[in-house]
């Protein structure tokens, strides 16, 4: 399996770390983002001075090397100026980009980025036999996702583990 | 405007609602002026949010923007949308394609496969 280098968006890392599956993702990603998505990421800490795991954890990895951060050469403007810019930079780089919201993800892929969220990657996980059936379903149920989202995902799970079974 | 840039405002209440408000105020150990601005300023905000969430539904804004706009984390505003069950027409689609995407990328099994209707 090679891993592949990947453009993280404040959404997917947030729901990773909710959903306690964030230290897998570095064995299929090499995991980049922008000050931008940086700056949303560690708003817990700067702004409101709270220590928020996904923000303690977020700027370890940076600190260690795990994420590195780069901003892309020309911010997109799909819905404001100076947004976006984790699509911007898995656009510039081609590579993937992580993230779980929905509203630009047609923008996304009509310019032809792969775009991969939160549950399917726990999907992934359970199906890989890094996590367990219970573990995926927990995690996804932790997410900030919707109902809708959260119930067709936890469907699609425990269809998958019937065929596992057999 | 006085000389500290703050602009007065009147209002007028109903006797219950100035009722409510004394006892607020001596709860709280707060002048009545500065509970009313309290409830002011988190009156726009809410209202704000809920502004900025209704066009998020409507796919106006993404989540980055979404929550500069409310003068919010993202996480906040995610929680938001969580507790108001906000969900967007094209989620369940982008939910498949990346599932799919991943199975392309980094392989799975027959079970997934079989799952995700490839022959």
């Amino acid at each position: 399996m090679v891993k592949q280098s990947a453009s993280l968006d404040a959404s997917f890392w947030i729901n990773i770390c909710v959903g306690g599956v964030v230290n897998f993702v570095t064995d299929y990603f090499d995991l980049f983002t922008t000050n931008i998505v940086a700056k949303e990421i560690r708003y817990p800490l700067d702004v409101l001075k709270m220590k928020s795991q996904t923000a303690v954890l977020f700027d370890s990895w940076v600190q260690t090397g795990t994420i590195v951060i780069q901003d892309p050469i020309e911010p997109v403007n799909w819905f404001q100026d100076g947004e976006n810019t984790a699509i911007a930079l898995a656009k510039e780089r081609n590579w993937f980009l992580l993230m779980d919201d929905a509203n630009p993800y047609h923008r996304a892929k009509s310019a032809g980025l792969k775009v991969v969220g939160s549950s399917e990657f726990c999907v992934l996980l359970y199906d890989h036999g890094r996590i367990t059936y219970d573990s995926a379903g927990k995690a996804i149920q932790q997410t900030h996702a919707s109902k809708r989202l959260k119930r067709n995902a936890l469907v699609l799970l425990e269809e998958l583990k019937r065929h596992k079974d057999g | 405007m006085n000389s500290s840039g703050l602009i007065t405002k009147s209002i007028r209440l109903n006797p219950d609602e100035n009722d409510r408000l004394k006892q607020i105020s001596e709860l709280e150990g707060l002048s009545e002026a500065a509970i009313i601005r309290q409830f002011v300023i988190q009156g726009i905000a809410r209202h704000r949010l809920e502004q900025v969430i209704a066009a998020y539904e409507r796919g106006e804004v993404d989540l980055s923007a979404g929550a500069t706009y409310a003068g919010v984390s993202v996480y906040h505003f995610m929680s938001e949308l969580e507790k108001r069950d906000i969900s967007t027409a094209t989620e369940t689609e982008r939910f498949m394609d990346g599932l799919k995407t991943l199975v392309e990328t980094f392989g799975g099994s027959d079970a997934l496969r079989q799952t995700l209707g490839y022959s």
